[in-house]
This record gives C-alpha cells, structure tokens and sequence, in this order.
C-alpha cells in the first residue's frame, strides 16, 4: 500500500515537473520568441514607411540636381571665368553696353587666396567696369548673375560719365564673384584665384 | 493455499496484454498513471519545441528581412544626405542669382526717388549704405530729393554732407549718404 501511495505520489510529481518545466518553460520561450518577432515587425514596418518615400527623395534628387546644373557649376575656374567674360560680352552687345574693364579683384590676398563664403562654393572675385544707358545698365547687371555662370553681382557704384542731356552715358561698377562648387573634401584651395 | 483467478483483468482487456505477474496488484493503477504521465509529457515536450523551432524560424525570417531593409535605408539615408546637399546648393544658388537682381533694385529705387529737375552723377556704395552726389536747379530741389530718399524703406537714415552753389548759375551740387538699411 505503501508502495502504490509513493508511486502516485511521485506520478504527481512527474505531472507538476514536466508542467512547469516543459509547459510553462516553453510557453515563456515561446512568448519570447514571439516578443522579438513583434518587436521586429515593428522596426519592419517603420522602415517600410520610410522606404516607400524613396521614390520621392529620388525625383527630389533628380528635379534638384537639373535645377543646380542650369548653372555651369563644375570645373576649372580659368574656364568658368572665361565663360563668366563671354558672357558679359554677350549681354553687353544686347543690351548696348561697353564692357570697360574686367580685372581681377585688387583687394585679394598676397597669395591669391580670394576670399571664400561659408559654404559648398569657392568664389573667383573679379571688377567690373560697364558702361551705356541708366535703364540698359541696370537690365544687364540683372543679367550677368542669372547664368549660364553662376556670379554673385553687386553693383558697387554709378556714376554720370556725361553730364545732362538725351545722350547720357553711365559707368557701372560691379563687384563680381563668379561661384563654383567646392570638390568634395576642398578644405577652400578650390578657391584660389585663376 | 494458493488462489488463482482465471478471469481476464480489465488491463488485458483493454491493453491486449496482461500486465507482468510479477508487478503486485495494488501498484499497476499508480504504475500505468505514471506511465502514461511521462508519454503525455515526452508528446508535450514534443510539441513545444516543435513550436519554439517555429517560432524561432519567425524571427530569423523577420531579421533577415531586417537585414535586407538595413542596406535599402543605407541607400536612402545616402539620398537624403544628398537631397540634403542639393537642397542647401539650390537655396544658395537662388540667393547668389538673385543677388544682381537686388543690388539694381535698391539702385533703380534710389534714382526713382529724385525729383524732377535734380539729377545724380554718382552714387557707390559704401559699406552697406551708399553716397549719393548729383546737382540740382535749386537748393529747394536738394531738400525734396533729401526728403524723398529719407522716405526709401529699403535703406537707412539720409543725411545730407554738403550743398554748394554749382559754377556757371548750373544750380546746386549736392552730396547725401544713405545708411544700412534699418
């Protein structure tokens, strides 16, 4: 009798045993496995939403990288500076004017080194000398800084070169820096003078 | 005396087979309890870790899937930096273009301020303001067009330098600094 009570009794045992080691055991392996899965799902389904925004921030790129090459950006200063010239020339015809002088900006360092902005551009300074009409004047000097070349223009002064009457004439001076995109990694050399 | 008992057991009925002899009587219920306990926990054991090898599966599926979308949001996270770029290219560019525009605009306002009958021969800037010098056909004529730049929203305080009576009855010359703009 005795025997039979031991052997329920360790039956009762082996139930409550293989329950919380087998059942409750694996249910919490389980339930873990299942947290991480979730747990991933929901990075998942965070990158899916932004990945469903490629193909936006590609058309930006693409209507970005045509609205900065309407401007000639890249290459060698001494050819930006020849087309920023050929250029003035171009308007200078159209709109009547003389291009008197076009000199390198006096005012730069001993070195060469011209002064550079803040930011992804390294700048070729150069002075400008235009002279024609009040009104063609300015139309060409909002001209030279709308391209091809990219060309922050101020314009530094006028002056009456003819005094009084229909025919008169105005000297323009500008300040010009013709702007182009820093390489990568340029840490301003980019900028030296042509 | 020895008692034998010819009548089939329940067990052997039900099993098919007799239980060993040699097994007492009042220990086969508990022994077969027990049997059958360790069966239904070998089939439990089994079904769990069939269930935790699939549960697994899930989450290796589910990282790899992770991993597969770490490389395309590298990809994006190098289009945005890129758009970023640009997007920074393209405001300076239209700050830089505009900038021609703007200068020629606060000139054009400034010459559209001087009355009639007073004229400039010369304005340049000087730091952020400019110096204006013209002529005039009278000295009331100075104090409109003084009066009249002082008025211009995109610059600063006029102040007038000097008026001095032009050679030859040509009227007034004048000298007037605009500052910044405030």
């Amino acid at each position: 009798m005795n025997q039979a009570r031991a052997v329920w009794f360790a039956t009762v045992l082996v139930v409550l045993a293989g329950y919380v080691g087998i059942v409750r055991a694996g249910e919490a392996r389980i339930a873990e496995q299942r947290a991480a899965v979730a747990e991933i799902a929901a990075h998942l389904d965070a990158d899916e939403l932004r990945l469903r925004a490629q193909a936006t921030v590609e058309d930006a790129r693409t209507r970005l990288r045509r609205r900065v090459r309407r401007f000639a950006l890249d290459g060698d200063e001494a050819v930006l500076v020849a087309r920023f010239v050929h250029d003035a020339a171009r308007i200078a015809t159209r709109d009547r004017l003389r291009v008197v002088t076009i000199a390198a900006d006096p005012t730069l360092a001993p070195d060469g080194q011209a002064p550079t902005t803040q930011t992804a551009f390294a700048v070729t300074p150069l002075d400008v000398t235009l002279e024609g009409g009040y009104a063609d004047l300015l139309h060409g000097v909002r001209d030279l800084s709308r391209g091809p070349v990219l060309a922050r223009v101020t314009l530094d002064g006028l002056t009456r070169t003819h005094r009084d009457g229909p025919g008169t004439s105005v000297t323009a001076t500008l300040h010009v820096l013709v702007e182009h995109l820093r390489a990568e990694g340029d840490d301003g050399d980019s900028a030296r003078h042509a | 005396m020895t008692r034998i008992d010819y009548l089939v057991s329940r067990w052997e009925l039900l099993l098919g087979v007799a239980p060993p002899a040699a097994v007492p009587r009042t220990l086969r219920d508990p022994l077969i309890a027990l049997l059958a306990s360790l069966v239904l926990l070998g089939v439990l054991a089994g079904v769990q870790a069939a269930r935790l090898a699939h549960a697994r599966r899930d989450v290796e599926i589910v990282r790899q899937r992770l991993a597969q979308d770490d490389s395309a949001l590298r990809r994006l996270d190098a289009l945005e930096v890129e758009v970023r770029r640009l997007h920074a290219i393209d405001g300076e560019i239209d700050r830089i273009a505009e900038a021609g525009a703007h200068s020629v605009s606060a000139v054009a306002a400034i010459g559209n301020r001087i009355p009639k009958d007073a004229w400039l021969s010369s304005i340049r800037r000087d730091h952020d303001g400019y110096v204006l010098e013209g002529s005039a056909r009278r000295l009331s004529l100075v104090s409109r067009t003084l009066a009249a730049l002082a008025a211009l929203p995109a610059t600063g305080r006029a102040r007038l330098v000097s008026v001095q009576d032009a050679p030859a009855g040509r009227g007034v010359g004048y000298a007037i600094t605009l500052g910044p703009a405030r």
